[in-house]
C-alpha cells in the first residue's frame, strides 16, 4: 500500500526569488522508494522546474547529496521510510556552498580545495621498468584503504561546523584525501603534502573544531577524526603546533590536568564544600608520557 | 545508586556551578557520587600531540574506576566522549587492547573493560528516568522556553555510543529539560558547535561560531539556554557579554533541575554564572 509523504523542499531561483522558500509536494510512496525516487517523481509528474543533481542512483557517484532533515547525504540510498518525520521529508541544498538553483550548489570551492592538496600520487624519480612493479605491503594497503573510498559527495563539507564560520578552512574532504595520499608508500611527496595544506590555510588541520559531523555524515564512514589527529601528531612532532595547543599539552605533562588548581580555586572549592582534589597529578601520568616510541 | 564522578579539568577549576549543582541534584535523587583522587585529565587535548598516549591516559582513568568497582559519570561532554571512545576501542579491537594494557603496565593499573562511562545527563535519563525526575519537581518551569545545547561530544562519534540517542536529532537532554515542565524550543542549527576547540587556535572563528548559535537561540525567543558541557558554558556564558547584548541566562542541566526540585539557587552555584539568571528565575516565582 502506498503511503502519502509530504516532501518539503527548499527552493531558490536567483533569477526570480529574493529569498529561498519551502515548497511542499505530496508524494505517493511505495516500499523501497528512495528520497531521490521521490524527487524524480516530483520532477516528472508534478513540477518540471525543480532542479537537482543526480547520476548513478547507486550510491557511487556522489552527485546527489542534499540535506535531508538537517543532515547531508547522498539521497539515492536514503529510504523515504527511514527519513519521514511526522509525515514529512525535508530536503535542502548542501550547506557551506552557494546555491545555483534549488538543490544545486556551486561546487567550485570544494574542488578548488581538493585540487590544492595535490590529489594524486607523485611518483618522482621512480619509474617502473621491465619486470619491476611496486608492491604495497598489507599494512600499508590497510592504512590507505581505511581513508580511501571518498565519493566526492561533499556531505562532510556541507555539515562542517568550522567552515560555516571560516571559509578559508580546507574542510574535511580535502584533508582526508591528503591523508590518503600521504599514507601511500608509492607517493613521493609524503609530508610535503602537508605544507600544501598550510600554504592554503595557514593553520591547516588545526582549524577543525572537532565537532565530529564529518565522520557522522560520511556515506563511506571514513575515519575523518583519526586522519586529522594524525596530521596534528605529525605537526606537533615538527614543532608546528599552535602555541595554545602546545601549552595545553604541556599542562597535562606538568600537572596531569589542563587548568591549574591554584590556591584560589582550592579555597573556592572548600567554600562550596566540594571535596579537595590533587593540584598536581603529573606523577600518575608520568609512566605513560615519558615512554618513547610507543606503538601507534 | 553509586558512581565515581569524573570531574575533568574545566569543571573543578572554572565551572564550580556545574559541580555544585550536580552534587546537590544527585543527593536529592539519592545518588552517591564518589571522588577518586587517582583520576587525571581524560586525555582529550593530548590527542593533538600523541593520539595513542591520549588513549592510554583515558584507559588509565577507566582502570582507576574499575579498581574501585564503580562506573564513571562525567560532567563534561568531551570527557564523556573521549573515555567512551577509548573504552569502545579497548573492547572491540583485540590488538589495540593488548597495546593499551602494555602501555599501562608502568602505571600500576590494568584494565579489563568492565567500566561503563556515562554523561551526567545520560545517567539521569537512563538510570534515574524522566518519570522519577518529574516526581521530584516542586517548582514547575511550565511556560518557560529553554534552548537545549547538547554539546557535540554528548552523542558523537555515534559509533562509540552504541545506539545511545541520535547524533543528528537527539532527544534525551530535551526530555530531561521538559521533565521540569519547561518547553525545549526548536531553533536553527540546534546541534551547532560552540567553537571552543578553536579558541586556542583561531579566536575569530571560534567566537563567530558561538555568536551564530546565540543569534539563533535569541531568534527563537528562548528565555534561557541549558547546557551540559563546561566548554560550551565558557563560550555561551562567560564570553556572552563580550560577543553581544543577549541577556540570555545559561544554566547547567543540574542547575535547572535543582531549581525545579525546589532547592535554593544559592545552593546551586548561581553566583558563578556570568549572565545573571534573575529574569529566568523570576518566571518560576523566585
Amino acid at each position: 500500500m502506498a503511503d502519502e509523504v509530504v516532501f518539503r523542499i527548499r527552493r531558490f531561483d536567483p533569477k526570480k526569488d529574493k529569498e529561498p522558500r519551502f515548497q511542499e509536494y505530496k508524494v505517493q510512496t511505495a516500499p523501497g522508494m528512495t528520497v531521490l525516487d521521490g524527487l524524480l517523481h516530483i520532477k516528472d509528474e508534478q513540477d518540471g522546474t525543480l532542479s537537482f543533481r543526480r547520476s548513478c542512483r547507486s550510491g557511487i557517484c556522489g552527485s546527489c547529496a542534499v540535506k535531508i532533515n538537517g543532515a547531508s547525504r547522498p539521497c539515492c540510498n536514503a529510504q523515504i521510510r527511514d527519513h519521514t518525520v511526522k509525515g514529512h521529508v525535508t530536503v535542502e541544498p548542501l550547506d557551506n556552498l552557494d546555491v545555483i538553483k534549488d538543490l544545486i550548489v556551486d561546487m567550485a570551492p570544494f574542488w578548488e580545495k581538493f585540487k590544492a592538496i595535490h590529489p594524486f600520487n607523485e611518483s618522482g624519480e621512480f619509474q617502473p621498468t621491465g619486470k619491476s612493479i611496486f608492491v604495497i605491503g598489507a599494512d600499508d594497503l590497510r592504512e590507505v584503504r581505511k581513508s580511501d573510498g571518498c565519493i566526492f559527495c561533499a556531505s562532510c563539507y556541507s555539515d562542517c561546523e568550522a567552515l560555516r564560520s571560516n571559509k578559508d578552512y580546507f574542510g574535511p574532504q580535502a584533508m582526508v584525501r591528503a591523508y590518503r595520499f600521504m599514507r601511500d608508500p608509492r607517493d613521493r611527496l609524503g609530508r610535503k603534502r602537508l605544507d600544501k595544506l598550510k600554504a592554503k590555510a595557514e593553520k591547516g588541520a588545526w582549524l577543525c573544531a572537532v565537532c565530529g559531523n564529518c565522520q557522522e555524515v560520511c556515506p563511506k564512514q571514513l575515519p575523518t577524526l583519526e586522519c586529522f589527529a594524525s596530521f596534528k601528531n605529525i605537526w606537533f612532532e615538527e614543532n608546528k603546533a599552535p602555541d595554545g595547543v602546545k601549552s595545553t599539552a604541556e599542562n597535562i605533562e606538568k600537572m596531569g590536568r589542563v587548568y591549574e588548581l591554584d590556591d584560589f580555586a582550592m579555597r573556592q572549592r572548600q567554600k562550596a564544600q566540594l571535596p579537595a582534589l590533587n593540584a598536581n597529578n603529573s606523577d600518575k601520568l608520568e609512566p605513560i608520557l615519558k615512554k618513547k616510541g610507543v606503538a601507534k | 545508586m553509586k558512581f565515581a564522578l569524573f570531574p575533568g579539568c574545566t569543571v573543578p577549576a572554572q565551572m564550580l556551578n556545574y559541580e555544585i549543582s550536580a552534587k546537590k541534584v544527585a543527593e536529592t535523587l539519592g545518588i552517591e557520587l564518589v571522588y577518586l583522587t587517582d583520576l587525571t585529565c581524560c586525555g582529550y587535548p593530548y590527542e593533538a600531540k600523541d593520539s595513542f598516549k591520549q588513549k592510554v591516559i583515558s584507559i588509565r582513568n577507566l582502570a582507576v574506576a574499575e579498581k574501585a568497582g564503580l562506573d564513571l559519570v562525567t560532567l563534561c561532554s568531551t570527557c564523556g566522549s573521549t573515555l567512551t571512545k577509548a573504552n569502545h576501542l579497548f573492547n572491540t579491537d583485540k590488538n589495540y587492547r593488548e597495546k593499551l594494557n602494555d602501555a599501562l603496565k608502568d602505571t600500576g593499573f590494568e584494565y579489563h573493560g568492565k567500566v561503563k562511562v556515562k554523561h551526567f545527563t545520560r545517567m539521569l535519563f537512563e538510570d534515574v528516568g524522566v518519570e522519577k525526575l518529574k516526581a521530584h519537581v516542586t517548582r514547575s518551569f511550565k511556560g518557560v522556553r529553554l534552548a537545549a545545547d547538547y554539546g557535540c561530544h554528548y552523542v558523537k562519534p555515534a559509533s562509540v555510543f552504541e545506539g545511545f540517542d541520535d547524533p543528528v536529532r537527539p532527544h534525551t537532554m530535551d526530555d530531561v529539560i521538559e521533565a521540569t515542565g519547561a518547553k525545549s524550543v526548536d531553533f536553527k542549527d540546534k546541534m551547532a558547535c560552540c567553537g571552543a576547540a578553536l579558541l586556542a587556535v583561531d579566536e575569530k572563528t571560534s567566537v563567530a561560531m558561538t555568536k551564530r548559535k546565540l543569534d539563533n537561540i535569541k531568534a527563537a525567543g528562548a528565555d534561557g539556554m541549558v547546557t551540559q558541557c563546561p566548554f560550551c558554558g565558557i563560550m555561551y556564558d562567560v564570553y556572552q557579554n563580550t560577543i553581544g547584548q543577549y541577556d540570555l541566562p545559561v544554566l547547567y542541566v543540574p542547575q535547572l533541575l535543582g531549581v525545579a526540585f525546589g532547592l535554593d539557587p544559592k545552593d546551586l552555584g548561581f553566583k558563578v554564572n556570568q549572565v545573571k539568571a534573575t529574569s529566568l528565575l523570576k518566571k518560576v516565582g523566585l
